[in-house]
């Protein structure tokens, strides 16, 4: 079991309606396979851009396993400045 | 050589009394300055009234000081500063400025906009741009 602490951000807050919650999983699962649980329960984060960062490190490949405890952030294009 | 960066929880005002204390460099001929401020613009009609910033601090604050750090080596700064702000910032008020000392005016005018566009690039900061109308809309930056 991992549980997997998930941030969203700007305009991602508007579909979630959330800042961050913590996701528990059965058993580990890729960046890939969490990230369509997200969808799973948030629909309407497929229409939206955004990055994955892990433990503030950005995700190129999404084949990367989370492990317990991991923090995910997910952020959509930044507009500071 | 210094690199500072902060969030505030406020409109920057007197930017320059907000940077913490640096000992004078007598090598700085150059000081340049950038403030960014809150715009009216025009949204479906109607016109911005806040922009109400969030961010991924812990992320913000290791990529901003980063920025700083390669503009200090590539510009041969003497020392460079980033104040943005969180929060509720209303139209005309300063929510962004950076600060950059070099002994010349060449460095620091080629290194003030290579600071201004990583920031606005990479830094992981949110506006919601909320207009007179009550509605809002998420910035996009240029």
């Amino acid at each position: 079991m991992n549980v997997i602490h998930t941030k969203y951000f700007g305009k991602l807050t508007d579909v979630t309606k959330i800042c961050d919650e913590t996701i528990t999983t059965d058993k580990d699962s890729t960046i890939s396979e969490f990230e369509k649980l997200l969808i799973k329960k948030y629909p309407l984060l497929r229409s939206e851009k955004y990055a994955i960062f892990k433990n503030l490190t950005k995700i190129d490949d999404k084949n990367v396993i989370l492990k317990n405890n991991d923090e995910l952030s997910l952020m959509p294009p930044f507009s500071g400045g | 050589m210094a690199v500072y960066f902060d969030f505030i929880n406020s409109p920057i005002q007197n930017f320059e009394q907000l940077i913490p204390d640096t000992d004078l460099d007598l090598q700085t001929g150059a000081v340049a300055i950038f403030k960014g401020q809150v715009r009216n613009d025009l949204i479906n009609g109607e016109p911005v009234k806040i922009i109400e910033f969030t961010a991924n601090e812990p992320l913000a604050r290791t990529i901003c000081v980063d920025i700083l750090e390669s503009a200090i080596k590539k510009y041969k700064l003497i020392n460079a500063y980033i104040l943005h702000s969180l929060g509720k910032i209303y139209a005309g008020e300063t929510c962004f400025a950076v600060l950059i000392e070099a002994s010349h005016r060449k460095e620091a005018f080629e290194a003030l906009p290579y600071i201004v566009d990583k920031f606005k690039a990479d830094v992981p900061v949110f506006g919601k741009e909320i207009l007179e109308n009550g509605t809002y809309a998420w910035k996009e930056n240029q």
